[in-house]
């Protein structure tokens, strides 16, 4: 069998991060403390990838590219936490790196939740669900989103809890139940 | 406004009711942290729980995942307006007022047939009301049947019970509440004018027109908003100012002496002693009452002896809408030398100490607000439990122990539940109370009350 070329790899590197990239950016996610940090991040790891990548088994599933995308995925969020200035203080290395392990055993049960997640939302009133959407606007936060609604930031935090306290409680019964 | 979500934090490495309790944390912390709101100690101490427990990496990550879904979600989906409740305001002005001494006379609330002078223009109406209250117009009349909306000129409102609380809502959108035994009298004749002659008070402050601020009357000082954001405790000497945004103004009554208070500082304001801004102090999590050097609250303060403690006596009470029931209670003044604001944790527990002619069930409740003053609500810690009777020994002694987790909303608040916070962990230690409900008197005393974190042993007094 004739080795790869680069554009046959190429082809093979894109296709398994864009069919993975999903669960690539929910451990990220899990890992920083923005979306855009992991979009920022996910340049990173792409690149990264890449260039390592035929160190990726050729056989390997997507699974264990996944497993491996982790691999470096944890290297770049942790080269990215050290580059950045940082005008509030975050959890430690050492702590992220358990999170990190412990994200990568759970990214089946991830997928699940998100999927959930979905229909949980459904489950809301309308004014309800825009208000548990509208703060995770990219952009936005709670004390902006208070001051425009003539509403206490704090109150508006309690709602929020709550809402989350809701969705999260269906989530967890969904699975139970066995499916989204 | 800034979004001031402190949320302090209790751990131990074993949670007695715990792992529910311990779990909500770890929940609350997570989210906070997401939202960018834990301070730098707070940041630290999640770290430190999380490189130990891996249950707590666990619903660090469930939260974590479940705000990330939300975020993707939000960005697939158009912008979405701002939300619920409008409650008609916008750049508010935080004003709080605390508590002062002298025991007020247990009275029924009277209320008399609504009356309104047809040529007094209403300045204000009531926006909300439970427990026992007295209101008097500014005729000396008292009103009976006020109820939410009722449109008000101007007058006096009286909290006579630790669990009384009204709040009323300014024409400009403007609020005061008074929780507590409280006494209120407010006007606005082109400026508004409060009077807080005793009690506890909070308001929502709209701007005001130029050179007419608010006022707000104490015994022992009068504040003018300038500022954001600002606390106010009063008794009958002093006044304690506590400014977190902006800046407040404030007069000495005795001599007439002007401060202007900058943000995150404090300054007491009371005879013979220094007039200047200190740096607002951290908040504790521990506290103990002082009935051996301070009177207050509600009840028959008894004087300590050779042979007992100071106490405060518990004295009948008569709901207004049920005269066929007499509760025996008392409250104790929350203050502490320090000034610091007391933060309750979600492991906190109270003990309370004292005396029953019987075993008898004692029910118990707290007041809370958020660190910038804001009312948060009121807690009852023997609710969610079944409370049998206490136990006393030979000489009519009790000890109880009230757990924070334990500790659900006040039915005399429910109808605003939404607007409350929906747990107690996290906020400030405004004012507590404790009831009997015997067929007669039951004795009551309180000598002793303690507000303690997990893992601190109690101390007897």
């Amino acid at each position: 069998m004739s080795p790869e070329s680069k554009d046959q790899q190429y082809d093979r590197f894109m296709s398994l991060f864009v069919g993975e990239e999903k669960a690539i950016r929910t451990y990220v996610r899990s890992l920083l403390q923005s979306g855009q940090e992991v979009d920022d991040v996910m340049q990173d790891i792409a690149l990264a990838g890449w260039h390592k990548f035929d160190q990726f088994d050729a056989d390997g599933s997507r699974e264990d590219f996944i497993r491996w995308c982790c691999v470096i995925s944890r290297f770049e969020v942790l080269r990215f936490r050290r580059s950045r200035a940082r005008d509030r203080l975050v959890l430690s290395d050492e702590t992220v790196q358990l999170l990190a392990d412990e994200a990568e055993n759970r990214l089946p049960r991830s997928e699940e939740e998100r999927q959930a997640l979905k229909s949980c939302l459904q489950k809301l009133e309308d004014t309800e669900r825009r208000l548990l959407l509208s703060v995770h606007t990219r952009g936005d936060s709670i004390s902006r989103i208070a001051a425009e609604s003539n509403q206490k930031a704090r109150r508006l935090y309690s709602k929020l809890n709550a809402l989350r306290d809701r969705v999260a409680d269906c989530i967890r019964g969904q699975l139970s139940k066995g499916g989204a | 406004m800034r979004c001031v979500t402190a949320l302090p934090i209790a751990f131990a490495a074993s949670c007695q009711r715990g792992e529910r309790s311990m779990n909500r944390s770890i929940k609350d912390l997570a989210r906070a942290y997401q939202d960018q709101t834990l301070s730098d100690q707070e940041v630290r101490q999640l770290d430190e729980v999380l490189g130990a427990d891996a249950d707590a990496r666990e619903i660090f990550l469930q939260e974590t995942n479940l705000l990330a879904g939300l975020e993707d979600i939000a960005c697939d989906e158009p912008a979405h307006a701002a939300l619920a409740d409008n409650d008609g305001a916008s750049q508010r002005w935080m004003m709080f007022a605390g508590w002062a001494v002298a025991a007020v006379a247990a009275a029924l609330v009277c209320f008399a047939s609504l009356w309104q002078p047809d040529d007094t223009p209403n300045v204000a109406k009531i926006t909300g009301l439970s427990g026992a209250l007295i209101w008097t117009g500014d005729r000396g009349q008292i009103v009976r049947n006020i109820n939410v909306g009722t449109q008000l000129a101007g007058g006096t409102i009286e909290g006579i019970a630790p669990d009384s609380w009204f709040e009323l809502q300014f024409n400009d959108g403007s609020t005061a509440m008074i929780s507590g035994t409280s006494t209120l009298t407010f006007a606005d004749i082109g400026q508004k004018t409060l009077r807080l002659r005793e009690g506890r008070l909070s308001a929502n402050v709209e701007p005001q027109p130029a050179g007419k601020p608010m006022l707000i009357h104490t015994r022992s000082a009068v504040m003018e908003v300038l500022g954001t954001q600002f606390d106010v405790e009063a008794n009958q000497t002093s006044t304690l100012l506590n400014v977190n945004e902006g800046k407040v103004r404030l007069r000495r009554l005795s001599d007439g002496m002007e401060v202007d208070v900058p943000a995150q500082h404090s300054v007491v304001a009371e005879d013979e002693t220094e007039l200047t801004p200190k740096p607002v102090k951290a908040s504790v999590n521990q506290w103990k009452s002082q009935l051996d050097r301070q009177r207050g609250g509600y009840g028959k303060w008894l004087p300590a002896t050779s042979e007992q403690p100071a106490a405060q006596k518990a004295i009948a009470f008569v709901p207004p809408d049920d005269s066929s029931v007499v509760l025996y209670l008392l409250s104790i003044p929350v203050v502490n030398e320090s000034n610091s604001p007391i933060t309750v944790l979600s492991e906190s527990r109270f003990v309370v100490r004292g005396r029953l002619n019987a075993a008898a069930k004692v029910f118990f409740g707290i007041g809370l607000s958020y660190d910038n003053g804001e009312f948060a609500g009121k807690f009852r810690g023997d609710l969610g439990i079944k409370q049998p009777a206490v136990e006393i020994d030979s000489e009519g002694r009790f000890e109880l122990v009230y757990r924070l987790s334990d500790f659900t909303l006040d039915p005399c608040v429910l109808d605003r539940k939404a607007e409350l916070a929906q747990q107690p962990d996290g906020l400030v230690l405004d004012e507590l109370w404790c009831f009997t409900h015997t067929d007669g008197p039951s004795g009551l005393e309180v000598t002793d009350v303690q507000l303690l974190p997990p893992e601190v042993k109690t101390t007897s007094p």
